[in-house]
């Protein structure tokens, strides 16, 4: 049994996410920071389950009734174990009745904690992704307790050595391709789109906002799909960046695209930073 | 486009098939044959006029166009049977009534738009916006309503139109979307399947129906014995 005696500031709990529901409208979700999460499952390659608790800027606190093996990878924060500091990006293996508790970010700001163990969580959809309305709950709550089965199956070799690069967490520089509406734009606005530096104005699992400065008049768009890691353009000029819990479809020009590796390092970066895309040829 | 659609290429692992207009009838039947054509597609939806494909490893942009073309894009010659759903829509004066806004009270002018609504037949096209949120096609132009210029909260069940589209909010949410009444119905369960029963390409025709009765299928609802009701072409 784990439970929650702090929540955190958001934290929720992810596996690779609801994919094969878009027809119905509904959001893939899963981790934001795919690497972090790759990171950390196949730190602790669990075959079971690939349940993550996602911890943002400010991660929880949980007592553990049973022993249990865990990984904290993605920001850096600090990780207590019976009030122990212990590394990131490493097993560790906390004994009965232990209290763990994930601190304040300091370098990036979503962490991911991984236990070896299947959490008791309902799979709807065919994922135990938090979404609402399709879960219960979009976030965990203090008093919450997530019922743990430990390993049927334990991999049977040990995981590759892991090389760890932690620099896309703060790369402000986010590798793109052109988005399907790109040729819309004059090669004026797509050279000042490059030119520019956009600043994180607001963000959340469904997108983050960047201002921008290009006055479209095109906004009445038949709705199309969307993708994580669409940058789209409103008609006020500002930029959506589609992200983990994004509408499936929408009616904003699609501008860019940024690689998987943009998408994670995008999702580490917090309000009030500034990016600039670097377009990759095609 | 001389060839009736075209193929944009999304991301590395999506590519979209747009098609013109005389062609778009046929989505439905076209998604058919492409996910059949292309094993290996991990999600197929559709929207208005595109197909969207989706990978886990993605063919080659000449490929896509080659097995396009190695279908046969032609209207649909005899229509496919669909379903015809009746959705019951409810006037009561406690649901959200923004016709009175754009008519400006005039009650006449409200009558006429809703028996002109209540007349027409729509066409499921996509699900998309939140989970279970049907776009609806077939709106005659002079029911066509400008959206509004900043979003107000929508309570669920809102039967409402922005533009030439026609959606019920599956949940409570901002929209920017002018709500018509009000629709007991879930359109959508995460529970069991089917997850919607309005398949896309099924026809839609809203029933009027009086806030008692609007009162008595949520019940039905919460009992588990509503049966949405249909008829086939």
């Amino acid at each position: 049994m784990i439970t929650v005696e702090s929540s955190g500031y958001f934290t929720t709990i992810q596996d690779s996410g609801r994919a094969g529901y878009r027809h119905l409208g509904v959001p893939v979700a899963g981790p934001m920071d795919r690497m972090a999460f790759d990171l950390a499952i196949n730190t602790l390659p669990f075959y079971d389950d690939t349940c993550i608790f996602e911890c943002t800027l400010i991660g929880p606190r949980l007592h553990l009734r049973k022993a249990l093996r865990f990984v904290v990878t993605g920001a850096t924060t600090s990780v207590l174990l019976n009030g122990v500091c212990v590394a990131m990006n490493k097993v560790h293996t906390a004994p009965d009745n232990s209290t763990l508790e994930l601190g304040r970010v300091q370098r990036g700001i979503r962490s991911y904690l991984r236990f070896e163990a299947v959490l008791d969580t309902p799979v709807v959809l065919g994922s135990k992704s938090f979404y609402t309305p399709v879960t219960p709950n979009n976030c965990i709550q203090k008093g919450d307790s997530f019922g743990v089965q430990l390993p049927l199956m334990l991999p049977t070799k040990n995981h590759e050595p892991i090389t760890l690069d932690q620099d896309y967490i703060d790369e402000g520089e986010l590798n793109v391709t052109p988005g399907p509406d790109w040729a819309i734009l004059s090669e004026g606005q797509q050279t000042k789109l490059l030119e520019e530096t956009h600043i994180i104005e607001a963000q959340n699992r469904m997108g983050y906002r960047l201002s921008g400065t290009i006055q479209t008049d095109t906004n009445t768009l038949l709705s199309q799909l969307v993708l994580p890691g669409m940058v789209q353009l409103t008609p006020g000029g500002k930029l959506l960046v589609a992200m983990a819990d994004c509408q499936v479809t929408g009616g904003y020009l699609q501008v860019l695209q940024l690689d998987s590796k943009a998408l994670a390092g995008l999702s580490q970066q917090r309000e009030g930073t500034t990016i600039v895309f670097k377009i990759q040829p095609t | 486009m001389s060839k009736g659609y075209r193929v944009i290429q999304i991301s590395i692992l999506c590519y979209s098939i747009e098609f013109e207009q005389e062609f778009t009838g046929s989505i439905p039947l076209y998604k058919a044959a492409l996910l059949n054509h292309f094993p290996s597609v991990l999600e197929g939806t559709n929207t208005f006029n595109r197909i969207n494909l989706l990978f886990d490893q993605a063919p080659s942009y000449d490929a896509i166009i080659k097995a396009i073309e190695s279908i046969a894009f032609t209207k649909a010659s005899h229509p496919v049977p669909v379903k015809i759903w009746e959705v019951p829509i409810c006037f009561d004066t406690s649901f959200t009534n923004d016709l009175a806004t754009v008519y400006k009270g005039d009650d006449q002018k409200i009558e006429a738009y809703r028996d002109h609504f209540l007349a027409t037949t729509f066409t499921l096209e996509f699900y998309g916006f939140m989970p279970g949120f049907g776009y609806l096609s077939g709106l005659p132009k002079a029911l066509h309503l400008p959206r509004k210029n900043n979003p107000s909260a929508t309570l669920q069940g809102s039967v409402s139109v922005g533009g030439a589209q026609v959606g019920v909010y599956p949940q409570d949410s901002p929209g920017g979307w002018q709500c018509l009444g009000n629709c007991p119905i879930n359109w959508i369960n995460f529970i069991k399947e089917p997850y919607v029963f309005i398949a896309i390409g099924d026809k839609v025709r809203f029933v009027a129906i009086d806030l008692n009765t609007h009162q008595k299928i949520r019940s039905e609802i919460t009992m588990g014995q509503y049966q949405p009701k249909h008829t086939l072409r």
